[in-house]
């Protein structure tokens, strides 16, 4: 009997070390799951719009020569000269010729060669017309550092030595051709052929630079070239009966040395009251909306006066997630007028004084993403930001002081694109902000 | 004698290597500590777990620790036993089926004088263990929703010691000090529009609580019995770490910080029972008992908690006193058990009711018997948000007797 008892409590032993599992698809009481742990979702917040005007950008070293005008209805007349340095790979007319066949070279022409990178905006389809000047000074920064910036300048000769009028097609055509003044060419390569330009020096001092300035005649279009563009020159060689022909190219060698001077005229704007860079102007005085613009500096910030009241909800809580959604105003964009795919986010004080870009908890930059299925009424057009880090440290944050957000566009250096966004009064496309909170 | 020792030290292994083993699942494991193991020595599981007003004169009663005034002088009573659980899942859409081996006791009682006795015994009081998958819930007041993955594990044991004297004749008295100590772990995930957040804490209980008991002979044939179970405060504290990873952070909110939570409050518990002889070879015994758990005001945090009656009844059937045949000494058992449960989920009440059978058998000529019982009960209620549980419920109690502290005439 015992032998008996004794298998079936082993047997019992055994079998115990299973038990089935549990597939966890049986609950009961689902209320009572929120006792513990209260999941929260605010969208009352309030969030402050409003522009602000950065006093300059960066633009030299940025890979693009953009050069055109264009008048936007709402935020003014934007325009852009671009001012260049050209250089050589050689400074003789024909390496390793001697001297004496010098005499047998012949300037025929001088062209400028700009190729399209791709980048417009505003109506390709109407007529644009630009000039080039000669440089009267060096192309060399005014300032301690070693930047231009769009608000920089040079002193350039009234005279024209080339004018294009052109429809754009920046998609269709590689390049553009601009024949120069066969005077100023003619001139420079005299400077060749007698040898008074034998090097880089020598030739930056004969011609300092060169910029392309817009006509205000026709203002239709900002158009991108790419730093492959050139300054061609063509000349021959004739000896006894046969007749050569060369070329010799001035290119962009030193990005540094190229920049643009993007400006704006807000005059008779919504945002021509734009203050001071360290001063902010109120959605509610721009029909609740803000203004963005790349180029010019114009960028939209927003505000979260009241984060820190959410840490009263509960003895211990966190903003888990947050979505910041900004829906550009309708009708301010168009296959003109084109919406970024991204904005870019700055970390911002009260002055406006930039201290890193928006970043995830280990260091990734987070941008602002444009939901492009778009529908019948635009609804679903916004870009949409995750910032549950940046509310939390915010509501958490010991300090008064508050960190705003700043949005410009991923091309604020390079480009003159432009957005604008509804506020949260906006009547059509307001800005939303979902805060997901969860008690612990 | 020396083969008992060696059978003994055996079983203890065995519990000692289950006990750690065993785990019951259950849906209303979510609440308060868990769900509550049942553990009735000898051949209570039998008589539908009825037996406030028996003697632990063949078997350990932990019902009452009255009944310890009635153990025999010179016996060491050995008690343990295990079950088998199939339970049935049924909510109005699905069904499911889960089988569960579980320890269920160890106890010892010894005599101390002629009239008291002396008891020890360790069992688990109830388990934490659940299991939540990708549930949707609503975020209130928004059409958004997020869902919820839930593990729970763990629970509480029981420590008990117990003293029982026989005041009189017909009085007896006792007194049980109870230790409960354990922790539960409880691991969730929130998926919450792009983030997922894990809090995970495990809380640690520990508390004391007494009962006391009487049983009354009335007359040879008819018992009655009482017994109080006194509020109690089981003392919680949690330890919690909570993770958070979205599109923007991935971060640790909190890591293992300690911290009081809302301490759990046992109700007092009154229970009435009688026992009676009929014809020397049937015995029926009845229980009532009342847990006042509205005055407990327990936190919101374990659930909402209503009192609860219990009714257990149950017929034991012996042959014959004079055993001629092994079978003789058999005795059979059957009765029924109804609670109307102390949980109050979406305000509906979680009944438990269940039928028993079972048989006891001697083993060899000790007082030593195999209590084999065979349980089929249901809990809850399909629909209104409840879930029912059908279970077949198979106990094994094993009641050693050894006749101690006695010098053997013959080696």
């Amino acid at each position: 009997m015992y032998k008996f008892i004794l298998m079936l409590f082993f047997a019992f032993a055994i079998v115990s070390c299973g038990t089935d599992t549990d597939a966890g698809e049986f609950v009961v009481g689902s209320d009572y799951l929120a006792v513990n742990n209260k999941v929260i979702l605010i969208d009352t917040v309030t969030v402050e719009m409003s522009t602000i005007n950065f006093d300059s950008l960066i633009t030299s070293n940025q890979s693009r020569i953009l050069v055109g005008n264009y008048d936007d209805p709402l935020f003014g007349k934007v325009k852009s000269n671009s001012y260049f340095q050209l250089a050589s790979d050689s400074y003789s007319l024909v390496s390793g010729s001697s001297d004496t066949e010098a005499t047998n070279y012949v300037f025929d022409s001088i062209s400028m060669i700009l190729k399209y990178d791709n980048y417009y905006y505003g109506d390709t389809t109407k007529v644009q017309t630009f000039n080039i000047h000669r440089l009267i000074q060096k192309v060399k920064p005014n300032t301690d550092d070693d930047y231009f910036y769009n608000n920089s300048a040079l002193n350039y000769s009234p005279e024209s030595l080339g004018t294009i009028s052109y429809k754009p097609r920046p998609l269709e055509k590689d390049s553009i051709n601009i024949k120069m003044d066969a005077a100023f060419g003619q001139l420079l390569f005299q400077r060749f052929k007698q040898r008074d330009i034998t090097d880089f020096d020598s030739f930056a001092e004969y011609l300092k630079g060169l910029v392309l300035v817009p006509s205000t005649e026709n203002s239709s279009s900002v158009i991108g070239f790419s730093l492959t563009s050139k300054v061609r020159l063509y000349y021959s060689k004739y000896l006894s009966d046969t007749e050569t022909s060369y070329v010799k190219d001035f290119t962009f060698l030193d990005a540094t040395k190229q920049f643009n001077s993007i400006s704006l005229d807000k005059t008779g704007t919504l945002i021509q009251n734009l203050p001071a860079s360290n001063s902010k102007l109120s959605s509610l005085v721009t029909y609740n909306q803000g203004y963005i613009q790349s180029g010019t500096g114009v960028a939209c910030r927003i505000d979260f006066p009241n984060i820190k009241q959410l840490k009263y909800i509960s003895d211990k809580g966190a903003i888990i997630d947050a979505e910041l959604i900004l829906k550009p105003v309708n009708n301010t964009y168009s296959e003109k007028f084109p919406l970024s795919d991204s904005l870019r986010v700055y970390v911002a004080d009260k002055l406006n004084r930039i201290s890193t870009t928006l970043n995830t908890s280990s260091g990734v930059a987070l941008y602002a993403k444009l939901n492009k299925g778009s529908d019948e009424f635009n609804e679903n057009v916004q870009y949409s930001l995750s910032l549950g880090n940046f509310l939390q440290k915010e509501m958490l944050k010991q300090s008064d002081s508050k960190s705003s957000l700043v949005f410009v566009l991923p091309s604020i250096y390079k480009a003159v694109n432009r957005l604008v966004l509804g506020d949260q009064k906006h009547l059509n496309n307001k800005i939303q902000l979902k805060i997901y909170y969860l008690s612990y | 004698m020396k083969n008992k020792i060696t059978f003994l030290s055996c079983f203890i292994l065995i519990c000692v290597a289950s006990f750690s083993q065993s785990i019951s699942s259950s849906p209303y494991s979510l609440y308060g500590l868990g769900s509550l193991y049942d553990a009735d020595y000898g051949s209570i599981p039998s008589i539908g777990s009825s037996g406030i007003a028996l003697p632990s004169d063949t078997f350990i009663n932990n019902l009452n620790p009255a009944s310890l005034g009635y153990l025999p002088l010179n016996h060491f009573m050995f008690e343990v036993g295990g079950k088998a659980i199939g339970t049935t899942f049924q909510s109005s859409s699905k069904t499911e089926k889960r089988n569960n081996f579980q320890f269920s006791h160890i106890a010892f009682a010894f005599p101390v004088t002629k009239k008291s006795a002396f008891s020890l015994a360790l069992r688990p009081y109830s388990s934490a263990s659940f299991k939540i998958s990708d549930l949707k819930l609503p975020i209130s007041n928004t059409s958004e929703y997020y869902t919820l993955n839930a593990e729970g594990s763990g629970g509480l044991n029981n420590f008990d010691f117990s003293y029982g004297y026989r005041v009189s004749k017909k009085l007896s008295m006792g007194i049980t000090g109870t230790v409960l100590f354990g922790n539960t772990t409880d691991e969730r995930s929130y998926t919450i529009s792009n983030s997922m957040t894990a809090i995970n804490k495990k809380t640690d209980y520990s508390g004391m609580r007494a009962t006391l008991g009487a049983q009354y002979k009335m007359d040879s044939t008819f018992t009655i019995a009482s017994t109080f179970k006194l509020p109690a405060q089981i003392k919680a504290s949690k330890v919690q770490t909570v993770e958070n990873i979205s599109n923007s952070n991935e971060s640790i909110i909190e890591s293992n910080v300690a911290s009081d939570t809302d301490d759990y409050y046992m109700p007092l518990e009154v229970g009435f029972g009688i026992s009676k002889h009929f014809k020397n070879n049937l015995n029926m015994t009845l229980d009532y008992e009342k847990s006042l758990w509205n005055d407990t005001n327990q936190s919101e945090l374990y659930g909402d908690f209503i009192n609860q009656d219990r009714f257990a009844l149950g017929f034991s059937f012996r042959r014959n006193k004079n055993v001629r045949s092994y079978w003789d000494s058999v005795q059979y058992g059957t009765g029924l058990n109804f609670d109307t449960g102390y949980l109050e989920v979406d305000g509906k009440r979680v009944n438990n009711a269940a039928i028993s059978i079972g048989i006891s058998l001697l083993v060899d000529n000790t007082f030593s018997v195999l209590n084999i019982s065979y349980s089929y009960g249901q809990k809850g209620k399909i629909g209104e948000g409840l879930i029912k549980e059908n279970y077949h419920k198979l106990s094994l109690n094993l009641s050693l007797d050894g006749i101690w502290f006695v010098k053997r005439k013959i080696e």
